[in-house]
């Protein structure tokens, strides 16, 4: 695997719809490790931050913070309704279907090649530079940081992924940055 | 992080009536299983682990957990329910040790770990925390928060 990618070059077939059962690449730890310090083409999101989905991320979690809710408040502390931090992510989340066809290409610690039927996200280490503004389109570049010798624990046995993903807004300012150790595993005996 | 103050009516608390080792208030919540599922909507992930017991079951689980983007969420209410909307999430680590499970309730508890001014004046607090359910600790970490003076 390169450093550099073409368009074609790190895509998954594409599927008619998403329900959801993510289908990891599979490999050796030694083709992983190869995959180290790729990195994708910036990839813009798919929708840009909406005041219906901060609506609906904050209230599931019953969150009153003004700054969700109230333009006038959220005005006088950031210039505009900010989306809560912790939406960040969803931005890049797949759709269920596109009609141009879905492909998974920014779920990066997918496309790293390894042994293990599943994945649990273990860690995150997340930093804002400025605030998620509603209307703001975001733009990540992701890339393959490092991929850990096997391991066991308590879900079964495989590979941490960690990958950063770097985030900037419409006008090319960065947002945030954020660290994820993936975990690609198969289920001990017993549990499948 | 705004140039303008906070009007008086929004209640944030001050850097110097913040002390390091002060716990701050905690926070409870039901993981009901619509919430679990409605992460659909809030966050557009359609992983089979969140939505799917079956599939979540098949991955050593016992039914479907919420997501990453949901317990950050958590953690934010958590440390800026205590401190107020003026200050800015500024860095967040979390580690996911057990998952949360639809059905379960969820208690977030913390402790201001430090606090500290930066060269320009930028007050900044760091917060300990972590996220409980019955069946023990689920999450773990920092969250580090900033204002302008």
């Amino acid at each position: 695997m390169k450093a550099t990618s073409d368009s074609g070059k790190h895509e998954l077939d594409p599927k008619e719809s998403n329900d959801g059962g993510y289908e990891p690449a599979r490999g050796t730890y030694e083709e992983a490790l190869e995959m180290v310090g790729y990195a994708t083409e910036p990839v813009r999101a798919e929708v840009p931050i909406e005041w219906g989905q901060i609506k609906a991320f904050s209230g599931l979690l019953e969150d009153p913070n003004p700054s969700y809710w109230r333009p006038d408040v959220a005005e006088k502390l950031w210039g505009s309704i900010i989306a809560p931090p912790g939406m960040l992510m969803s931005l890049f989340a797949s759709l269920h279907w596109h009609p141009d066809g879905l492909l998974d290409k920014t779920v990066l610690g997918l496309l790293v090649p390894l042994p293990g039927s599943t994945l649990i996200n273990a860690s995150t280490e997340t930093t804002f530079y400025r605030p998620l503004h509603l209307g703001d389109w975001i733009t990540v570049v992701e890339s393959v940081t490092s991929v850990s010798p096997e391991k066991a624990t308590r879900l079964g046995v495989g590979h941490f992924v960690t990958t950063t993903a770097t985030y900037h807004n419409g006008t090319g300012e960065k947002v945030a940055e954020n660290v994820n150790n993936l975990f690609r595993y198969t289920p001990h005996e017993g549990k499948e | 992080m705004s140039s303008v103050a906070p009007s008086t009516t929004i209640q944030s608390r001050e850097f110097e009536d913040i002390s390091e080792g002060e716990d701050i208030p905690s926070l409870v919540l039901p993981v009901t299983y619509t919430k679990v599922v409605g992460l659909v909507a809030g966050t557009r992930d359609f992983f089979a682990g969140h939505h799917d017991p079956e599939y979540a079951r098949g991955q050593g689980q016992r039914t479907i957990y919420a997501n990453t983007m949901f317990l950050h969420g958590f953690l934010d209410r958590l440390v800026l329910e205590w401190a107020g909307p003026s200050w800015f999430i500024r860095r967040r680590l979390m580690k996911m040790e057990t998952s949360v499970y639809a059905g379960d309730t969820l208690t977030g508890t913390g402790a201001v770990s430090k606090k500290w001014h930066e060269d320009d004046g930028t007050q900044v607090i760091e917060v300990a925390v972590q996220a409980s359910t019955d069946d023990g600790r689920c999450v773990s970490g920092e969250v580090v928060i900033t204002k302008s003076p």
